[in-house]
């Protein structure tokens, strides 16, 4: 699903990746873990194309996304789910509509819409919302609508950087067990994170990252 | 026929984004729209005007007469037929020095001498662009001794008909260069303001068009809007140069008022969405 191929990343002077090879295969759970700076959002942004490698490859369901034109970039990211840390929703647009947008432009019915709405809503158990602004919603309820959106279109990968960055120890919990809960239907899932008690809890794939190089790649770790 | 369906839902949808978009904006579309009318009433007025003085212009050829005068011993027909035969006459009439100086003696008591006068050829020439080129041509004839006409007039008429034409290009290309900035930065200025908005969509895999078309018809609609409110301007001109045409006797004129609105319209769509156009380009950067 992922691979990172002597992945090279350097902004003006900062080298912010330095040679990293990543392999992650469909259906994964992965936690991608580091000190603050290590480089765990520039992995991010290099799979979702946000940003091209300097040197190496990323490659994204077979894709190569340094030779992805740019008017070829929006069909990647169709067929993945981001996830942010500051939520990201239009603030002016209720949950429904905030939700709707991704596949609305993709021309599907009405009816289609509103069935696939529903079904995100209801994963993320927030289909009484529909009506409310973000501004009335809790940060745990805001993520959610954020990871509803990121799974309406049904997305074989899921990318979330941060996702419980700004949200509270039990809220974070209840986003995790979310994210768990997609992966179990088959998405693939890679979270960025320096939650040392979240990783630990959840005994999955840890990836740690420091100063731009990839230190540990274990199964069923902890955060070390 | 599902291709079809999704296709028609994508364009409903950009329009109803479309229009969601201008009731954001608010104040600011009263602002374009009254900006965009001004301009394109002036340059309506102005293109009007210059119709109307082209009109007269070319009334005023319609009734000029050139009278050539031809040495003696040149046939009167042959002359005729070689300066029809430029396309840019109208009507030649010939008149014999036989019947002119018949005609001189009976309306004045004129001495009993040999005739002197020539024969005569009165051209009606089609176009006003078109009397100096005959004028030249004719001149040169081995059958014309001397020609007649209101010199000074053709050419201060010629003078204004161009002068006319190259004002009105130079304030046409002015004011499509406002009209075409003021929309630019306007839309640069809505882009601005929904930049975060656009980075989600971006984010979300949203297509690069459908982000893009809301804004460039956002554009076309402040031009379609200005142009629609530069009628009522052009309206009351209309009524003032009505009245002036029949005033000059001008008979029949055509009707210019359509084909001023017509472009007028044109203008503000195109500018419009051009305007817009090139501001997605540069600050929605995909
Ligand atoms: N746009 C950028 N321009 C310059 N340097 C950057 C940019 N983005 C990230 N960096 C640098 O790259 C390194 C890795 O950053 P990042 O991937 O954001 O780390 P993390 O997400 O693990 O905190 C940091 O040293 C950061 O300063
Ligand atoms: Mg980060």
């Amino acid at each position: 699903m992922i691979r990172f191929r002597n992945v090279i990343k350097v902004y003006g002077t900062q080298r912010a990746l330095d040679c990293v090879n990543l392999h992650i295969k469909v259906g994964e759970f992965v936690f991608l873990t580091g000190t603050s700076g290590a480089g765990k959002s520039t992995i991010m942004r290099l799979t979702y194309r946000e940003e091209k490698p300097t040197r190496g490859q990323v490659v994204i369901g077979g894709v190569d996304v340094a030779k992805l034109p740019h008017n070829k970039v929006p069909y990647l990211r169709r067929r993945m789910g981001i996830v942010f840390q500051d939520f990201k929703l239009l603030s002016k647009q209720n949950v429904f509509d905030n939700v709707a947008f991704v596949i609305r432009a993709l021309g599907m019915s009405d009816r289609e819409i509103n069935r696939r709405v529903s079904g995100a809503l209801k994963v993320v158990r927030l289909y009484d919302r529909l009506d409310a602004f973000p501004s009335q919603l809790s940060g745990g309820e805001q993520q959610r609508v954020g990871i509803a959106r990121a799974i309406v279109n049904g997305p074989p990968l899921l990318i979330a950087d941060e996702p419980t960055g700004n949200l509270d120890p039990q809220t974070s919990m209840e986003i995790m067990e979310i994210l768990e809960q997609i992966n179990n239907r088959g998405t693939t899932v890679l979270l960025a994170t320096h939650d040392k008690e979240m990783v630990n809890h959840f005994k999955k794939r840890v990836i740690t990252v420091e100063d731009g190089k990839v230190i540990r790649d274990i199964y069923e770790g902890t955060y070390e | 026929m599902v291709h079809i369906d999704a296709d028609i839902r994508i364009i409903s949808r950009i329009i109803s984004e479309t229009v969601k978009g201008i009731k954001r904006t608010q104040w600011m579309n009263l602002v374009i729209i009254t900006t965009m009318a001004a301009i394109l009433s002036i340059f309506g007025c102005l293109f009007r005007t210059s119709l109307v003085i082209s009109s007269f212009i070319e009334h005023l050829g319609d009734s000029m007469e050139v009278s050539v005068y031809l040495k003696s011993g040149y046939n009167a027909e042959k002359a005729k037929l070689e300066i029809l035969k430029t396309g840019d006459v109208n009507e030649i009439k010939i008149i014999h020095k036989e019947k002119a100086w018949s005609e001189l003696k009976q309306e004045m008591n004129v001495p009993d001498i040999k005739n002197p006068l020539p024969d005569t050829l009165r051209l009606k020439i089609k176009e006003q662009k078109k009397i100096e080129s005959v004028i030249h041509m004719v001149k040169n004839m081995k059958s014309v001794e001397n020609i007649q006409y209101a010199k000074d007039i053709v050419e201060k008429i010629i003078k204004v008909g161009n002068v006319t034409n190259v004002a009105t290009v130079i304030v046409l290309l002015i004011l499509g260069g406002l009209t075409l900035s003021i929309i630019n930065n306007t839309i640069h200025l809505v882009i601005q303001s929904r930049s975060e908005e656009i980075e989600i969509m971006r984010m979300m895999g949203i297509g690069n068009w459908y982000i893009r078309a809301p804004y460039i018809l956002q554009g076309a609609f402040y031009g379609f809007c200005g142009s629609l409110l530069a009628i009522v301007p052009l309206r009351i001109l209309e009524s003032y140069l009505f009245s002036m045409t029949e005033f000059f006797n001008m008979g029949e004129t055509p009707n210019y008022l359509n084909l001023v609105i017509t472009s007028l319209m044109l203008m503000g769509v195109i500018v419009g969405s051009l305007g817009s156009y090139i501001s997605v380009r540069k600050y929605l950067r995909i």
